[in-house]
């Protein structure tokens, strides 16, 4: 893509992002860069009653990043994937794209509560019951300590049954630098544990 | 004379001032109409019908806004965010390995378009709109009546999740997760 014109669709982007968020636009923003390719190969993990349903499958691979230049994110996304054509919407491409997308603005980890504090509170609600089991997955699966914060940049029910509960979707955000979509689910076995995840780098 | 909506079939109809028409043949018998009546009959009349029909249904467009989106009496205008993709392929095939078998799609692509197409589908006689006000921001949540499906988007008009949710499924989240029903509006309510 002509830098012009990603320069253009890149600040109409982070303006929209901006407008909506109430907040300032030239400050540092998360985005998310993903390579995408579709092909007509079937996928091994297709699931019973998808079995066979792939006609285009994608391979990807995603890179997390946190800037305020545009300039930064364009030279990053050309020298991760040199002329590969970038898309800013999910959906359907012939062959290979990269996806950008804001995840969120800057966070300031000074006014977050640590992982040990969230944990100690008693969860008021069914909101904060889910949010402080995802935290407590979180703090398990991805290593992080008590003195740790995260962050959860979207979280949504989805309608799957978890005892009184329901699964939870969404994406989270360490301070250890991390960034993970995730699947809130309920094991019984293991009992609750994210699913799904995959710790992405940010790079600062 | 001023159009205003039909809120059934949604279309801008032409309004019938039928209290003018009225007038107008009352002024026939009489052979020297008044010009404080004939002020009424051409300029106040319709005039007065139609800032009072704005009025009337601007009201009822913000009352519908304000009560189902803050709580504490204020006003807040949020705007329905257009459709803008999905959050992340991860999530799309998350939700497709998760959900499709709910609805019958074998293809990835017919599951986001059914998605799409039943959030863009919001004013439909068999849509129901509902709002989510979480930490995070506001979901938009488009439900249709007849197939059951939800589409949920974020701020940024993008989708985060797509599923069924049945009747009681939908009062349950009406209760925990703080889903508000937001009335239906005509969508043309324009009326200058």
């Amino acid at each position: 893509m002509n830098k012009n014109i990603f320069f253009e669709k890149i600040s109409e982007e982070i303006q929209e992002y901006a407008k909506v968020h109430a907040v300032k636009k030239n400050q540092k923003f998360y985005f998310e860069t993903s390579l995408v390719e579709y092909t007509k190969q079937h996928s091994s993990n297709a699931i019973k009653y998808n079995e066979g349903y792939y006609s285009k499958i994608f391979n990807k691979e995603t890179k997390v990043v946190l800037t305020a230049s545009i300039t930064s994110l364009f030279n990053f996304i050309n020298k991760n994937y040199p002329k590969t054509p970038i898309l800013f919407s999910t959906g359907f491409f012939k062959g290979k794209s990269v996806r950008v997308r804001i995840i969120k603005e800057e966070i300031d980890f000074t006014t977050v509560p640590t992982i040990e504090k969230i944990l100690k509170n008693e969860p008021k609600g069914y909101n904060e019951k889910v949010q402080k089991l995802i935290v407590e997955c979180a703090k398990k699966q991805l290593k992080l300590s008590q003195n740790d914060k995260t962050v959860i940049v979207y979280s949504t029910s989805e309608n799957k049954s978890m005892g009184e509960l329901e699964e939870e979707s969404g994406e989270l955000i360490t301070f250890t630098k991390r960034f993970t979509y995730f699947w809130l689910k309920l094991d019984a076995k293991k009992g609750y544990y994210l699913d799904n995840l995959n710790p992405i780098k940010i790079n600062d | 004379m001023p159009p205003f909506c039909d809120a059934i079939t949604n279309n801008l109809v032409a309004a019938k001032n039928k209290g003018a028409i009225l007038l107008f043949s009352e002024e026939k018998k009489e052979d020297k109409p008044k010009t404080a009546l004939f002020i009424y009959q051409t300029i106040a009349a319709p005039l007065l019908e139609t800032v009072f029909t704005t009025v009337a249904v601007g009201l009822f467009a913000i009352i519908g806004i304000i009560m189902y989106t803050n709580s504490d009496g204020t006003y807040l205008e949020i705007p329905w965010p257009e459709y803008n993709g999905w959050t992340s392929e991860s999530n799309l095939t998350s939700h497709f390995n998760t959900h499709a078998g709910e609805f019958g799609y074998q293809y990835l692509y017919q599951f986001e378009d059914a998605c799409k197409k039943n959030y863009e589908s919001s004013d439909s006689l068999t849509s129901k709109k509902y709002i989510e006000q979480s930490d995070q921001g506001n979901v938009f949540i488009v439900r249709n009546i007849i197939s059951r499906m939800v589409s949920m988007v974020n701020e940024q008009g993008k989708m985060i999740a797509c599923y069924t949710v049945g009747e009681t499924e939908l009062n349950s989240k009406l209760k925990n997760k703080g889903w508000k029903a937001i009335p239906k509006l005509p969508s043309c309510y324009m009326l200058i």
